[in-house]
Order: structure tokens, then sequence, then C-alpha cells
């Protein structure tokens, strides 16, 4: 029930706990697959928003939020992930229903072990087959320690989320913002959450330069991890170090298909983003990933989580939802390159930074 | 109900805590979800009576008790139909058959605890 990725995830979700029983059983104990459990699918769209799990069975009848009204939601941000419905109702008329709203699989009560845990591995073996040919890499290149976090956290818990690979350049250990050795670990800290590969440099806090060893570091990393999409520093930004990584990062990133810049705390009012991504699922992940920046969290008024969120709510004046992150798209090559999970257009005419 | 506590445990020794623990859990939990579903039909709360019946009815299909599981799916549909003359009807049928699972469960739980204790 393994593959290279290891185990199959799986999100169960029933108000009955008898049936919840009987399905970790057979999928975790006698399966072999990694199970998680919910009776509120309030809770389990809240989990779907942090991890990135192969399949979901859900019960159709629950108390609060039927499971094909679930389906419709995690639909809207996880249109791939397979899904098996699972009732006791007679009615074909459910069947129908979980059917239109694209259930893989409508399984019915009572369970067949053996039927359950064949239909669950076989769609997530499926479903993995095809993330991965969907798969993107994402690079975020960031001059200081949370400058990537408070500029796309929500979008990396995004492609986190949706099985992306993710990896971040951090160019100094901000020695201006206090302990280099504490602001290093707290990095390393928040890419652990998004099971992100670090590149974290040691260059001077303040004085970075456009050209080496700026550009060779970003350079490195966009070789090794061969990145679809590349999220850094906008060119409209007061502070001299991310106008210098966002310079470095065009020439280092030129052959990257997709390139898009992140709104810094610095940013000037020239800031120009032309999309907008809805983090609505991953706001809380944001905030997660910036609470790993303690340090500075006393010292950095804009890192304090209203702000963040206040932000956030800003922009989803533009791009709908509740919360969103703004982007000025450099350059976006192929369809599939921006997110599509998460993207709107500006509503005005497009402006290239 | 023996057929279908055979299917969950499959051929599988190590299934057996699961097994009671399911049965166990449907006794104790049975009579406050039959006293939910009386209450539904006395407040005459359609939505409360379908969400009861419904519940008791999986519950009862998952271990095999199918006749109880039959009459609170017949509840549930008179429910969702509005009428819960109908389903105030069924109620005894329900009651019924629930009195006549559940030695049968009790039977097994007795037959399993001396091995549980060992």
């Amino acid at each position: 029930m393994t593959d290279g990725a290891g185990a199959l995830q799986v999100l169960v979700v029933d108000d009955d706990p008898d049936i919840l029983l009987l399905v970790e059983d057979v999928l975790g104990r006698r399966g072999g697959l990694r199970v998680s459990t919910e009776q509120e699918p309030e809770a389990a769209l809240r989990r779907l928003g942090s991890t990135p799990y192969d399949v979901v069975v859900t019960d159709v009848e629950m108390p609060g939020m039927t499971g094909l009204e679930l389906l419709a939601k995690l639909r809207e941000h996880r249109p791939m992930l397979p899904v098996v419905v699972i009732t006791a109702h007679p009615s074909v008329e459910y069947a129908v229903g979980a059917l239109r709203g694209e259930a893989d699989e409508f399984l019915r009560k009572p369970l067949d072990p053996v039927e359950l845990l064949r239909v669950v591995t076989a769609l997530g073996a499926e479903g993995r087959n095809r993330a991965a040919a969907s798969r993107q890499v994402v690079l975020a290149v960031g001059a200081h320690p949370d400058d990537v976090e408070i500029g796309v956290g929500g979008l990396l818990c995004a492609h986190h989320a949706r099985g992306d690979e993710v990896a971040l350049v951090t160019l100094t250990h901000g020695a201006r913002g206090g302990d280099t050795g504490l602001r290093g670990s707290e990095s390393r800290s928040a890419a652990e959450l998004l099971n992100a590969r670090l590149y974290l440099e040691d260059l001077e806090d303040t004085r970075l330069p456009v050209n080496d060893p700026t550009l060779a570091v970003i350079q490195r990393a966009v070789v090794e991890v061969r990145p679809d999409t590349v999220y850094t520093h906008s060119l409209n930004d007061l502070h001299q170090d991310h106008r210098a990584v966002h310079q470095a990062t065009m020439v280092a990133a030129r052959r990257v298909a997709t390139v898009a810049c992140y709104q810094s705390p610095s940013a000037a009012v020239s800031f120009h983003p032309n999309r907008f991504a809805g983090i609505d699922d991953h706001i809380d992940g944001k905030l997660r990933l910036l609470a790993c920046f303690a340090s500075q969290v006393s010292l950095r008024d804009y890192l304090e989580p209203d702000v963040i969120i206040a932000t956030a709510r800003y922009w989803s004046r533009f791009g709908g939802g509740r919360y969103t992150e703004p982007l000025e798209v450099v350059r976006d090559r192929t369809a599939a390159g921006m997110p599509a999970f998460a993207v709107h257009a500006a509503p005005e005419s497009s402006h290239a930074a | 109900v023996t057929r279908r506590l055979a299917e969950i445990r499959g051929p599988d020794d190590a299934a057996e805590p699961l097994v009671r623990r399911l049965v166990g859990s449907f006794i104790e939990r049975a009579p406050a979800r039959l006293e939910r579903l009386a209450e539904g039909v006395g407040r005459r709360d359609a939505i409360a009576t379908a969400e009861a019946a419904h519940g008791l009815a999986g519950s009862a299909a998952n271990l095999g008790a199918e006749l109880l599981a039959a009459r609170c799916t017949e509840v549930d549909e008179y429910a969702r139909a509005g009428r819960l003359d109908l389903a105030a009807d069924r109620l005894p049928a329900v009651r019924a058959a629930y009195a006549e699972v559940e030695p049968v469960l009790r039977g097994l739980l007795a037959a399993w605890r001396p091995e549980a204790g060992g």
C-alpha cells in the first residue's frame, strides 16, 4: 500500500464514531495506510487545507453539512483529489448527487472491508499518478528570514497542500534584526512546516549586491530545483536588499516559465499587483509559518497577526474570497504555470513589473 | 449478525478487539439513540427524526442487524417525506427489532468476555 512517497494518507469523515473505528481499522491497521478521522465536516475542511491527503472517504448524511456539500467545497480547492462517498441511504438520488458532484466512488453501508480497502488503495494510487503528472515545483526567494512567508506564505501553504514541491532561498540571516543563529533556526522551522528545501545563506544583511554572490546563490537554487514558478521581491520596494534580490532573480530565473513578485512590508506605493491569489483556506497556515519567527514578532509590528490578516483581507477586494495575496506577474508562459486553485486576474488593465 | 461480524473480522484474528468494541459501543449508545428518535417523532421534528433514524440505521447495518436497519430506514424515509404520522406508526416496529437483536449482541459480548479478561 506504499510507494516511494510513503503510505497513502486518507481522511475519513463520518459523524458515527463506530464507522470511523471500522474504517480506521480496515485502512490503517490492515491496509497500512495513514488514516485521519473527523466527525465534523468543517474540521475536515480545515485539515484538508493543511495536509496533502491522497483520498477522502466521506459519509453523505451528517449534521451541519452533508457529504455532498463537503464534496462541492472540497472540489473548489482540490479538484483532483479522489473522494469516496459512503452512505446507508437507499435512495438513488444520493448516488446520483454524489456522482454529479464528481465523487470517484460510491460505497453503500454496511461497508465491505475488502471492497473499501481495494477502492481506496486503487484511487489513492491513481490520484498520486495524476498529481505527479501535474505537480509543480515552486521556488520562493527572499532577502531575509520571514520575507517569503510574509509575501506568499498562504500561497506556499496552498502549493504544499496540493502536493507541489516547495523550495526557499533566504539570502541572509537578517543580522540587523537580531541573533543570526536564532533567526536561522526560525527559518528552518518555517521551511519544515512546508516540507520545503531551504537554501539559507549568510550574506551581509542590508548590503546585498545585485551580482555575485547574490546571483550565484539564486542561480544555484534554480539549477538544482528546476522550478516551474519563482516568487520573489518586487522592484517596487523601498528596501535595497529586496530590490537587489528582485534584480538578481530576474537574471537567475530568466528561463523559468512563471515569475511573480510578492508584496513586502517595505513595498512602495508603486507596487502594482495584477494577480490575486485566494488564500482563504491557508490564512491559518500563513499565521503558523509567521509564528515561527517569534524573535521578530515583538520587534516588527508588520508581523503581528492582525496586520497580516488585515492585509490579506484588504487585497480580497480585488481577488474575491476573504483573504488574498497580491502578485505582480512578470511572466507566465504556461497556462498551468500559475496555480489554478487560487488566482484571479486584476479587474483593471494588466501591468507587468 | 454473525455473518456480518465475520465479514468485519475477516481472516484476521487481530480484528477481534475491534468487533467487540463495535458491538459494545452499539449496545451502549442504542438506548439513547432510540430515545432521540422517539423525541423527534414526539416533537413532530422531521429533521431530528430523520437524522436519528438514519444514524441508527447506519450503525445497525454496520453490525448486520438488518431488520433494525430496515425499520429505521422506513422511519427515515417517512420523516423525510414529512409523514411523521407514519413514522410514529413504525416506531414500535423499530423498538421490536432492537429488542430482538439486543440479546443476540449481548450474548456475543458475554461469550467473548472471558477471552477479553484472559
